[in-house]
Parts: structure tokens; C-alpha cells; sequence
């Protein structure tokens, strides 16, 4: 029987990924000295698994990378091998390498096997580095695997699949190219069993093979035990034998002719030779005498393997399942059993409903949308993912960047199960890395410098998450040599983008940071320090309808505080209107909302209307022109302004009415209809009509667009 | 093997041009169309240019067609061969027997 394993494809890849946390944590552990017993344990486990899964899936490659991985924590767990540095660093390094082999098993493309020969041979490199301290566990292990499995130069398969075994879903084609993948095959066929055409069912196996598997300097030894696993969902469906192959490579015949088991072997050269005047077909009457050679699996075109690794690692991000706690689920059940009492309720009032049970329906109504609301939230937090699944990472990074720089860092980690939404989750870490690695790069000093201000010589990052309001803020805290104030002003000034007259507030010199190429390092680093990035973590986290500052001691350390909605689901929006339009502003977004003076709006260059607030002017946006829409009113005087804060700065939104304030669902234009510049999305508001949610960065670019003359970066500085 | 995809043209030659997947799926309907050109005694033309993937299946049938064409004295000759199909074959030693060195 034949069971498609396809379906739990996905599951193993999850927990792969998982069994990749684990490992790589307990590595970084092992490295630091702080693990005890059981974290090499739970690292050897965790390789196991992934062994034994892939094998069950056929997926070789990780199959045979992971033994070589198995092998060597085997022997650190049982003491035969002392953990050095040399192996955690080959064994992180293996990490990567079977991330990437995953990614490949997920997305269905063949792995780039330069890589993982590279750092298969590091890691063989350093169990035989160990074998001379262990001669003696090595004697007893072969003692006992003597008979087993001797050092062959490759292994001869015999392979003759049963007539059912192609309808039980199993492929000849797929098998030969894992086994491909192992080493250099040979493969011979044989199709002595193939009927006359006219009597063949096409849908039977008449063929049968017998295949030279070599091992290559690239991947060395072939364990006997993956091939098994590659024909593990056949046994039953074939005759199949595979001994090793120990005498000359060419020496096949002698095995051939005493497989009296096997069908008669009839070269194929047999076959073709016997009518090469017949098949009128160039150089194809001896090609069978030569047996099919396939070079292994994994040289690839450099260029090719490269932009295959891109498309992978995008594919990657693209995870398309999420876990759910029992916990979570079983509260959502409770959620629908309150609602479908609810609702009965409801319908039961409404079948003999009386003016003196008004109340009663009130009181249903209202426990209707207590319902409705406490639902709507846990099929939120089905979403919702504890930070640390962002948070793991660092470890590895603060390891390896702090190995690289020469610093030592201690990597702190608070909060880590604050959950947050999922999309918002992969959407922030890459600006969390980013941080992260500027506080590493710029941010730490040196061992040298540290002590000679005074500090202790290893420094400390701090990863801090927690919830606020409907909102959740992370820390990104450094005791290092802080922001030099002075610099960033002076900079400023010479790239233009304040003057000496300005006297900007200190948090508005921090601020610069985010400025598209604003960078005070003196020497750029392969890690940071180019000017470009942090006005993209900026810009990214204000994508995701958050912010991000800076508070910086000089010679005390520096802190990032990304304030993020826990959601991107449901926002909390302004309902404003614009005659008779309804449209939706972020509360996010909104510094204020006033009454218009008209003495207060000045234009510049005789089109651009600015308003004058507190002795700074910011541009005005009129929505109806924006949006071609016929307002209520011309008269400035009978409309709103909401000043607002877009990306670039700030700007007064013209309506001509306030309405509520409340939670909305955001639709997605893109998916329903297309993308609109100005606009985030939509929502339906409770009268069933649709409303627009405005996007405060590209409502200003468009509006900039309308009034070419405009200068809103301008206005940034001027405002303050 | 749908019929509008895949089209036999009976000029000199017969033609035969397949789809992106040649598997044991779409044998059953090639082996037909096979058994119909082979009848015919006339050279055949492949193209397989376009296959993405190919099975055991798949190229059993090729192989079983090519010995029958071979028994038959009909000239087979490729116009287009995809990598799938030759990685396939020479996976599986069959490159020569599908005349694809």
C-alpha cells in the first residue's frame, strides 16, 4: 500500500525549522559555556530528527549532511570528543547550510550543493581530526561494524521494480536523481523485459536497472543506509540488492552474470547494435555500450546557483502556515457556542416579539456585539505569535558579528513571549536586524576603549518587547559609546539640512539618524554605517503604521523604541467627511484637529496654501482635489483642519467634517480592486457603505504632485 | 495528453509534439498515438522541447517506442529535447536507447 507522504511534507519542514532553533540556541550555548548536560543532548536529538525525517521524505541531501552532523555530536554528547570552538563554529556554519537545504526541500528546487560539500568536508574534517584521540572507541565500532558496511569505493544496486510499482506512485526518475545526487551513477538498463509495443501496458514497469553509484572527492563516502532510504517506499514493490562495490569500477559483467536472480542481463548495446542500420539516427548505435554517466549533483553554474538562492530565500519568507496553541482554539469554540446562544435567543424573541420586551432585545443586542467583539479578538490572536520567533535570531548574529569585530557582547532578551501579529512579525525583522546590527557595529565600543572609559570590556545589547495600549513597543538598548551629538548638527549643516540658526531640541539631532544618507561614521563597514538603512527602518516600520526614536547618551548607550500595532488587520481610524464622502485617517497618523482662521493661510509662490500653527507653517491639502470629489464647502472658513504627520512631514488635511472615531476592518483594495496611490485600503462602515482609508505618506506625495511648487521636506525642519 | 495540445501532423513525417509533462498520467493517451504512427511505417518527428517533467512511466514508453520503431525500420528523430527529458534519461541509462547523446 502506497500512502502519499506529500501531505506531511509541509509539517516536517516546519519542525525542521524548529529542530534548527533548537540546535542552533544550543550551540550558541555550548560556545558560551553556559549550557548544561542536557543542552547537548537536546542539540543531538534535534539533528537526529531532521535526519530521520528526511530520510522518510527522500530527501537525501539533508539525509547525508545530517548524519555527518549526527556522527559528530554523538560523540560530544557520549564525551569521546571535547566541545571545541572550532567544531561549534563548523557545526553553526552546518546550520546555515541545512537552512538552506530545507528552503530548497520547500520549495521544491534542486539544493546548491557547492555549499554543502564545503562545509560537509569542514565537519569531516573535524571528526577525523578527533579520530586519533578516540582510536579506541573507533577499533570497537568498526569491531562491531565489520560486517556491515566495509569502506567501498561506491555501491552496485540492482534494481527491478515489480510490474505494479509506477501505479503505486513511486518514480524510477526521481529515485535515480537522488541517487545521482550522492555520488557519480552509472546506470545500466536493461529492457529485455519490454514487450512487443502493441502488448505493453503503459502503465506497468518492464524495465530494470543496475547502477554504479561512486563515490567523488566532492562527497565523499555513501552510507549505504541513505541509498536504502531512497528505495525505503519501494522494498515491497521490487527485487533489489545493493552490495558494495569493491573491485575495478569497470568490472561490472562479473556481477551481472552471478545475479542468477535477476533477469537476464542483455546489454543494451545488444539492442541497438543488433539494427544501427536501422534507426537512421547519428551516433546512436554504440551509445548504449557506454554506460549513461551522470556527474553528481550540485556543480552548478555559479550565476544560476545565485539567482536561485535569491528566489529561494524570497520563497522562503513566504511561510503559508501558522501554529495555534489548543489553548487558543479551544477559547474561539467557546466564542461561537456564547455567539450561537446569542443568536438563538435573538430568533426566539423574534418569533413572538411584543413592545415590552424592547428591553430584552436591547439587552441581546448588546450581548450580540460583546460576542461579536470578544470573537473578532481571539480570531485575532490566532494571529498573534510571540516575539520570540523574531527574537532567535540574535544570538547567532551577536555571536557571529561579535567574532567578526572582535567585541564581546552579552545579548540580553526580555519579552520574548509578547505576541504580535504574524504579518507584522516578518514584516519587522529586517529592521530589527538592522538595529541591532548598528548597535553592534557603531554602537559598542571595543574591548581597549570600553575599559579605558571605564566599562566593563563586554558590552550588552538589550531586546526589550512588551505591550502598550494596542500597541507593542520594542527596545533595542546598547551600553555603548551613544550618539556624538555634536557631529550629527554638524553634519546636518553641511549637508544643508538644518542651519547654525535653527537651534534644534537634542531629540531632533538624534533624529537626523533616519535621514535619507545620514551617517557620521568615519569608515564604512561590510555591517553598517552607509547612510542607507536607517530611513528605511524607518520607512518600513512606518509602512506597518508605527514609529520608531531615538534616545541616546553620549558614553552611556543608545535605545530604539519601535512602537508597532499589534495587528495591521484593524486599525483605529478618524471617520471624517468630505461632502459626501466618507474617509478614514489613522488615529496614528493625527497630531491634532482645529478650526480653521483664515488669517492664519498665506500662499506661496501663488499656488501653494500654507497654514500658519503656532508660528510654523505647514502645506494645506485640500481632499475634494485630491479625490475629485464635490465638497460641502469652498469657504476654508466652514472647514476642519487634522494636521497630520506623513512620511516627510507634516501637512493639514482640509474636511468638512469630523465624525466618529473607531476600529476598522481594512480591506484590501489591491486584492478587491487595484492599488491606489493615497490609499491604504477600505473598509464597510456599519451602514453598509464603503469608505476609503487614506495612506498619510502617499496622500502627500499626491498631493505634492498636484501642487508641483510644494516643498514638504522643506517644511519638515521649519515646523520642528 | 489533451488532443488540441498535443498534435500529430501527417505530412512525410509524422510529428509529435509534447506537452510540458510526459508522466503516467498522459502515457496511456501517447501510447495510442504511438501505436497509430508506427502503423503508419512513416519516419516520425518528436518534440520534446517543451517537457517540464517526465517520469519512469514516460520514458519507458519512449524506449518502448523507440525499439518498436528500431524493429520496424521507422526513422524517429528529435527536434527538440528539453533538459528534463535528457536529465531524466541519463538518470535512468536510457540516453542512447532514446538516441539522445
Amino acid at each position: 500500500m502506497s500512502i502519499d507522504l506529500s501531505q506531511f511534507k509541509q509539517s516536517f519542514l516546519e519542525e525542521s525549522d524548529e529542530g534548527l532553533d533548537v540546535l542552533e540556541s544550543g550551540l550558541l550555548a555550548l560556545d558560551s559555556g553556559t549550557a548544561d548536560d542536557e543542552v547537548i543532548h537536546a542539540v543531538f536529538r534535534a539533528a537526529h530528527s531532521i535526519k530521520g525525517g528526511a530520510g522518510t521524505f527522500s530527501l537525501t541531501e539533508i539525509a547525508s549532511f545530517t548524519h555527518v552532523m549526527e556522527t559528530l555530536l554523538d560523540e560530544m554528547r557520549d564525551g569521546r570528543r571535547a566541545i571545541s570552538k572550532e567544531a561549534i563554529n563548523v557545526l553553526l556554519n552546518s546550520v546555515d547550510v541545512l537552512r538552506e537545504l530545507l528552503d530548497a526541500a520547500r520549495d521544491d528546487v534542486p539544493p546548491e550543493m557547492s555549499r554543502v560539500n564545503e562545509i560537509q568536508a569542514k565537519l569531516e574534517a573535524v571528526l577525523n581530526a578527533g579520530n586519533n584521540q578516540a582510536t579506541e572507541d573507533k577499533q570497537e565500532a568498526e569491531t562491531e561494524s565489520e560486517q556491515q558496511e566495509p569502506e567501498a569505493d561506491g555501491w552496485v544496486i540492482k534494481f527491478h521494480p515489480h510490474e505494479h510499482m509506477l501505479r503505486t506512485g513511486n518514480d524510477t526518475v526521481r529515485m535515480f536523481k537522488e541517487l545521482a545526487a550522492l555520488g557519480d551513477l552509472e546506470n545500466r538498463v536493461n529492457l529485455s523485459g519490454l514487450p512487443e509495443f502493441e502488448h505493453m501496458d503503459p502503465e506497468l514497469s518492464y524495465l530494470s536497472w543496475i547502477l554504479h553509484l561512486k563515490k567523488n572527492e566532492q562527497q565523499g563516502a555513501i552510507d549505504k543506509a541513505v541509498i536504502e532510504e531512497i528505495f525505503e517506499w519501494v522494498e515491497d514493490d521490487c527485487d533489489l540488492s545493493i552490495e558494495p562495490l569493491t573491485s575495478e569500477p569497470d568490472d561490472t559483467s562479473t556481477s551481472e552474470q552471478n545475479d542468477s536472480p535477476q533477469p537476464a542481463e542483455i546489454p543494451v548495446s545488444e539492442t541497438i547494435t543488433a539494427a544501427d542500420n536501422v534507426i537512421p539516427i547519428t551516433g546512436e548505435s554504440d551509445a548504449q555500450t557506454v554506460p549513461s554517466k551522470v556527474p553528481a549533483a550540485g556543480v552548478q553554474q555559479p550565476a544560476e546557483a545565485q539567482q536561485k538562492s535569491s528566489t529561494r530565500k524570497k520563497k522562503a519568507t513566504e511561510t503559508g502556515s501558522i501554529r495555534v496553541g489548543t489553548d487558543k482554539i479551544d477559547t474561539l469554540i467557546n466564542m461561537v457556542g456564547e455567539l450561537v446562544i446569542t443568536q438563538s435567543m435573538l430568533s426566539q424573541m423574534g418569533e413572538d416579539f411584543s413592545m415590552d420586551k424592547i428591553e430584552d432585545l436591547r439587552e441581546g443586542l448588546a450581548q450580540l456585539e460583546r460576542n461579536t467583539r470578544e470573537l473578532q479578538e481571539s480570531v485575532m490572536r490566532i494571529r498573534m505569535l510571540p516575539i520570540s520567533s523574531s527574537f532567535q535570531r540574535f544570538p547567532r548574529l551577536v555571536h557571529d558579528l561579535g567574532q567578526k569585530m572582535n567585541k564581546k557582547i552579552e545579548l540580553k532578551m526580555f519579552g520574548e513571549q509578547t505576541e504580535l501579529d504574524k504579518t507584522v512579525m516578518e514584516k519587522i525583522g529586517d529592521p530589527l536586524v538592522h538595529l541591532v546590527r548598528n548597535s553592534l557595529d557603531h554602537g559598542i565600543e571595543d574591548p581597549q576603549t570600553r575599559l579605558a572609559a571605564g566599562k566593563s570590556e563586554t558590552g550588552t545589547i538589550t531586546l526589550n518587547a512588551y505591550h502598550q495600549g494596542g500597541f507593542i513597543i520594542i527596545e533595542i538598548s546598547d551600553d555603548g559609546a551613544g550618539l556624538p551629538r555634536d557631529k550629527l548638527l554638524n553634519k546636518a549643516i553641511e549637508k544643508g539640512l538644518v542651519t547654525e540658526q535653527d537651534n534644534l531640541p537634542d531629540e531632533k539631532i538624534y533624529d537626523l539618524i533616519f535621514h535619507p544618507g545620514f551617517s557620521t561614521v568615519d569608515q564604512i563597514s561590510d555591517i553598517s554605517g552607509r547612510g542607507v538603512g536607517m530611513d528605511v527602518v524607518r520607512k518600513n516600520i512606518k509602512e506597518l503604521g508605527g514609529n520608531v526614536d531615538v534616545r541616546t547618551e553620549e558614553g552611556r548607550g543608545t535605545t530604539f523604541t519601535i512602537r508597532l500595532p499589534l495587528t495591521l488587520a484593524i486599525l483605529d481610524g478618524q471617520l471624517v467627511k468630505v461632502g459626501n464622502e466618507t474617509y478614514i485617517i489613522p488615529l496614528v497618523s493625527i497630531i491634532e484637529s482645529l478650526e480653521i482662521e483664515t488669517d492664519n493661510i498665506n500662499t506661496i509662490a501663488g499656488t501653494t496654501e500654507v497654514y500658519k500653527m503656532r508660528d510654523k507653517y505647514i502645506p494645506l491639502v485640500r481632499l475634494y482635489e485630491v479625490f475629485d470629489v464635490q465638497p460641502g464647502t469652498h469657504r476654508l472658513q466652514d472647514c476642519l483642519l487634522v494636521v497630520v504627520e506623513g512620511d516627510g512631514g507634516k501637512a493639514g488635511i482640509l474636511v468638512d467634517d469630523l465624525l466618529s472615531q473607531q476600529q476598522v476592518v481594512i480591506k484590501s483594495l489591491e486584492t478587491n480592486y487595484k492599488r491606489i496611490q493615497g490609499v491604504s485600503g477600505a473598509t464597510i462602515l456599519g451602514d453598509g457603505t464603503v469608505a476609503l482609508i487614506l495612506d498619510m505618506s502617499g496622500l502627500l506625495t499626491l498631493a505634492k504632485e498636484i501642487e508641483p511648487v510644494q516643498n514638504y521636506q522643506n517644511q519638515t525642519y521649519a515646523n520642528g | 495528453m489533451s488532443e488540441s495540445e498535443s498534435r500529430s501532423e501527417q505530412n512525410d513525417a509524422g510529428t509529435v509534439i509534447f506537452d510540458d509533462s510526459l508522466d503516467i498520467t498522459l502515457v496511456a493517451g501517447y501510447f495510442e498515438q504511438f501505436s497509430q504512427l508506427l502503423n503508419e511505417q512513416k519516419s516520425i518527428i518528436l518534440n520534446g522541447a517543451d517537457i517540464e517533467r517526465v517520469d519512469g512511466a514516460g520514458l519507458q514508453l519512449l524506449a518502448a517506442f523507440f525499439k518498436s520503431a528500431e524493429l520496424l525500420q521507422i526513422s524517429v528523430q528529435w527536434q527538440g529535447v528539453s533538459d528534463s527529458l535528457k536529465h531524466g534519461a541519463e538518470n535512468s541509462g536510457l540516453t542512447g536507447v532514446l538516441a539522445l547523446d
